[in-house]
């Protein structure tokens, strides 16, 4: 924690205290010079508040605001004489431009950047924001917590699901309330490292029988712990009937004669802690298959965890030997196993692991494992006995976070939710199948529905991985598809509410507003000049309240700019 | 849901397993995927030519045959010099290419080799897979020495046809357990994680690539590419109607948004989203003839044979697909797997599954099987012995299967037999990639293949003799 660099103040001019944190948004943004209520500033002229509130919140006193607002001149705005904020920010600099960084940080620590998110971290700060993210657990989310009960299984037990029926409605529902917490949440990083957990710890949500046990697993590992200890994750992880049965760990017996069941322990190796470079060797596979045989389940459709002495055999173990240093010393039972699983996530392999992929994650692939941000994520989580949030913290206050803008992109699930959040669509209960039915369809044929990934390793977060040819003519299509809010009627999915109020007077202040509310900065100039050219337009055709605002809404979610994260 | 993605094919037998590709990019320090890119470039500027001895021309054999007249006439070339910088400076003339075609298997998830080969007579084998093992007088008869599950029915057909070569004892020097590593290394055609950032197909295609590169010279269906393809333009995609454009709703024609896209993905502020964006919009057009109406006539298998549909389609529609793949999932039977000889056991829906598909594929293709050659491989076998839930855990030696035109039916390379093992598992005693250098240096004509397997003896001397011509 000590290297990590926070010289840039990007604190507003006034300060905020932690217990304004939930209302200080609406409340800087009555104090800004527009006369707006709440709404409207946030949806009404989303276009307009950005611009004029990253001129108000520049902290450099003297150069000219970074972007023109849209509203203060009648005549187009030349988005070619405006640099891209992207670009402005050198890397490695620590003098970036804050209406760059606000964005950077809204793309990368949310699944899509909205006027509303966009004032909100300005308003508090980054440092602040970061941090009021962190302590999820005090953010008020129950609007989105209202909303999941329509999909009432992503809620429940097994046994509960076993009651109520249709449990193979689980996955739909799971997969649409992940996505629904992804748009509406305002917990955005908490979703995030939800995320990341979910895919680093992975359960296939389609892998009878476990899918009706993953809503649990979902809540008591994955979201109990997401900025927890790993250490407790991981256990919780190890005795979560979801996981027992997705890797067989649920039916593996050592009595008589018979061979454990290696599945699970050779995951947890490799995947969950120490990495297939830790050290281990098929010896040590074979004695934690034998230590944790007997962890089942007391029932396989509805139970939870049990541990049956009767399948149980120590192994090799009991007569000496040891899993990368880790010995029993008496320990028997769910005793030994849950020690090695401890010693296991305190290992400094583990601590580097996890850096590492949280690095990946959210600062870029270009991150090396023994890289000095990496090294101080993982002292910061061993030194905090496997905490996580001191470990993201760490991470997202460092200088190579602050340079990574423009290096990651958005994996389908974070286009997809990003869409939704840009389109601003409103959350309609009686939509809620709707939603659900294009979550699956639209992030099927992308190839990333929500906790459905098969096999333990999670989704992988690499650019190439999801940038391919078809995958950017699916992409292309969902931003058509999504250009309306998937077709929900007003007021779920309103025009105005990107283009904003008054009415843009041309087709090319229609276009750049489009763009400040849809990607949080102008479009580049080359993506600009094509969409007028293929549309047959230019800067100054009259925008009259019949022209074709989801034409443009389309073009500017198909830009390259909107693939990145 | 989600049955209408490639990508998710095994879903019906699937256990905990495999079917889809490139997952090593995380958890190997070694081999994250951003320096993917700018190393691919290197790796490809050491790259030598492959140069290949085919007379015929591809484009040639095509115009000649008359096929796809159609599809040729919407054909759009990408150039390959704007994807690999100076690499493909190297690259020999793609004239020289011939009109033979790959399609690449893999069964992601590590299958069984016993249960598509099984000795013949072999008590060891017998006693210790009670239950699962498949009886001798159940299996298809390859020779005196083996047999096939007796799901295979078509694979057998092809092997009486002379059509189908096994390579048991098949895999990697490098004896790493994991599902992701020797996935990763297979992918490659290394026996190393760490060395390599491409995958073997993609230095082929590069390596091999001309002034004007096909949109269409390789396919990769499913989500994302199959990692043998990297450091190639090879496209990516789950089905054929997917690589439609659509503009519906928005007023904007389809043609609009084409010239748009076209316009805007040469300023892409990646190389990755550059090339691929650009890729995209040259294959919607040139898939457009049939991309809208492509779906399998009735009674095409599911499953498996979702994956396998776009490739019988492109082939027999006359697009000049070089190399194809597709990853097939649901292998990993940690436990009840079955007897071999019941229809609804898993290891039995997965044989079946996968014979069915091929049976669908080569059927459709027709005259087309005769310049089409298969590979099927897993990145390792199973324990021999079953574990106390009927299940089989991580192993070494799998098997290998060529299937199709210029096959030498039958088994090939070394079988060390179940009392010799490797802690239990079959021993690996044919190297994967004699296999693969044997297909691309005969059946594709490839002379120098010391760029596509770096450090590895390449030649006709260390061949298994697979193929015939």
């Amino acid at each position: 924690m000590n290297d990590v660099d926070t010289s840039i103040d990007d604190s507003p001019a006034e300060s905020v205290t932690p217990t304004d944190l939930n209302e200080s948004a609406a409340t800087k943004g009555d104090r800004s010079r527009f006369s707006l209520d709440r709404r409207s500033l946030l949806f009404g002229v989303g276009a307009a508040a950005i611009a004029a509130t990253a001129a108000a919140c520049d902290p450099e006193p003297s150069p000219p605001p970074p972007t023109a607002a849209p509203t203060t001149t009648a005549a187009p705005t030349t988005t070619t004489s405006i640099p891209p904020t992207t670009t402005t920010t050198q890397p490695g600099s620590v003098t970036g431009d804050l209406s760059a960084q606000v964005l950077h940080a809204a793309r990368r620590l949310s699944f899509g950047p909205t006027p509303a998110l966009l004032t909100e971290i300005r308003s508090i700060g980054i440092t602040a924001w970061i941090d009021q993210q962190l302590a999820w657990e005090s953010i008020d989310d129950s609007a989105v917590e209202a909303m999941l009960t329509s999909y009432p299984r992503s809620l429940m037990t097994a046994a509960e699901i076993t009651a109520l029926g249709s449990a193979f409605r689980t996955r739909g529902e799971m997969a649409a309330a992940t996505i629904t917490r992804a748009v509406w949440s305002r917990r955005q990083l908490h979703e995030l490292l939800v995320d990341f957990w979910s895919n680093h710890l992975n359960i296939d949500l389609n892998h009878d029988p476990s899918t009706r046990h993953k809503p649990t697993d979902d809540r008591d590992v994955i979201r109990r712990y997401s900025t927890g200890r790993f250490a407790d994750m991981l256990v919780a992880s190890a005795k979560s009937p979801a996981m027992l049965l997705y890797l067989d760990q649920a039916l593996s017996r050592a009595d008589g004669n018979r061979l454990p069941i290696e599945n699970y322990a050779r995951e947890m190796l490799e995947l969950h802690t120490v990495g297939v470079d830790g050290g281990y060797d098929e010896t040590d596979v074979k004695e934690v298959a034998y230590l944790l045989s007997g962890w089942t389940v007391t029932s396989r459709n509805d139970g939870g965890f049990t541990f049956r002495s009767a399948w149980h055999k120590m192994g090799p173990l009991a007569s000496g030997g040891d899993v990368l240093g880790w010995k029993p010393n008496g320990l028997t039972g769910v005793a030994a196993g849950e020690s090695l699983l401890v010693y296991l996530a305190r290992h400094e392999k583990t601590a580097n692991r996890l850096a590492h992929k949280l690095a990946v994650r959210f600062i870029g692939e270009h991150i090396k494992p023994t890289d000095a941000v990496v090294v101080a994520a993982a002292q910061a989580y061993q030194s905090n006995d496997t905490a996580i949030a001191p470990m993201v913290r760490s991470l997202l206050l460092s200088s190579e976070f602050r340079s990574s803008a423009g290096r990651k992109m958005r994996r389908p699930i974070e286009y997809f939710a990003g869409l939704l959040r840009a389109v601003q669509l409103q959350w309609d209960p009686a939509r809620s199948t709707n939603l659900m039915s294009s979550v699956t369809s639209q992030l099927g044929l992308l190839g990333q529905i929500p906790l459905s990934w098969e096999t333990p390793d999670g989704y992988p977060d690499s650019d190439a991985r999801w940038t391919t040819a078809g995958a950017m003519v699916a992409r292309w299509n969902l931003a058509t598809s999504s250009s309306n809010g998937f077709g929900a009627p007003a007021p779920q999915f309103d025009a105005s509410r990107i283009l904003g109020t008054p009415a843009p007077s041309t087709v090319g202040e229609a276009l750049d507003r489009a763009a400040l509310a849809l990607l949080g900065e102008p479009l580049e100039a080359s993506a600009r000049t094509a969409i007028l050219s293929a549309s047959g337009q230019t800067n100054t055709t009259v925008w009259k309240p019949t022209s074709n605002a989801r034409a443009l809404f389309a073009y500017v979610l198909q830009t390259p700019q909107n693939q990145m994260r | 849901m989600n049955n209408d993605t490639a990508n998710n094919t095994a879903r019906n037998t699937a256990k905990n397993t495999a079917n889809d590709t490139a997952r090593h990019e995380v958890n190997d320090p070694e081999d994250n995927g951003a320096s993917e890119v700018g190393a691919s470039l290197t790796d490809l500027d050491a790259a030598v030519a492959v140069p290949l001895l085919g007379p015929m021309s591809r484009r040639k054999f095509l115009a000649v045959s008359g096929v796809g007249a159609t599809a040729l006439a919407a054909t759009v070339y990408l150039r390959p010099s704007a994807f690999y910088g100076q690499a493909s400076a190297a690259a020999i003339s793609s004239t020289a290419k011939t009109d033979r075609i790959i399609v690449n298997i893999f069964l992601r998830g590590a299958a069984d080799g016993l249960s598509f080969l099984s000795p013949l007579g072999d008590s060891t084998y017998q006693s210790l897979r009670p239950g699962v093992a498949i009886p001798d007088a159940s299996a298809l008869a390859v020779n005196g020495q083996f047999g096939l599950h007796p799901g295979a029915v078509r694979i057998k057909a092809l092997l009486d046809a002379g059509q189908a070569a096994f390579i048991p004892a098949a895999g990697s020097p490098n004896s790493n357990r994991s599902h992701f590593s020797a996935q990763a290394m297979m992918d490659k055609g290394s026996s190393s994680d760490a060395t390599l950032s491409t995958g073997w197909l993609g230095r082929y295609l590069v390596a091999t690539s001309g002034a004007a590169e096909d949109a269409l010279r390789a396919v990769s269906i499913g989500n994302g590419l199959q990692p043998s393809l990297r450091g190639s333009t090879a496209i990516a995609t789950p089905t054929l109607q997917s690589l439609s454009l659509l503009s519906a709703g928005t007023g904007a024609s389809s043609s609009q948004v084409q010239t748009a896209l076209r316009a805007m993905y040469p300023a892409a502020p990646t190389d990755l989203l550059r090339i691929q964006g650009e890729a995209a919009t040259a294959i919607v057009a040139e898939i457009a003839p049939i991309a809208a109406t492509s779906t399998p006539p009735s009674g095409w298998p599911s499953g498996f044979g979702t994956a396998l549909w776009p490739i019988a389609k492109l082939i027999a529609a006359g697009y000049p697909i070089e190399i194809a793949t597709a990853d097939l999932g649901g292998w990993d039977e940690h436990d009840a797997m079955g007897s071999a000889t019941d229809p609804t056991g898993n290891q039995h829906k997965l044989v079946a599954g996968l014979d069915a598909a091929l049976g669908a594929f080569f059927d459709y293709i027709g005259g087309a099987a005769a310049r089409t050659t298969v590979i099927i491989t897993t990145e390792f076998g199973r324990r021999i012995a079953i574990n106390g839930s009927g299940g089989t855990d991580h192993g070494r030696g799998m098997v290998m299967m060529v299937l199709g035109a210029g096959v030498n039916p039958g088994v090939h390379g070394d079988w060390p037999g179940l009392i010799d093992t490797e802690n239990g598992d079959v021993k690996v005693v044919n190297d994967f990639r004699k296999v693969y250098a044997e297909v691309l240096g005969r059946r594709m004509r490839a002379t120098d293949l010391s760029a596509v397997f770096p450090g590895f003896d390449t030649s006709p001397s260390n061949w298994l003799g697979v193929t015939s011509g």
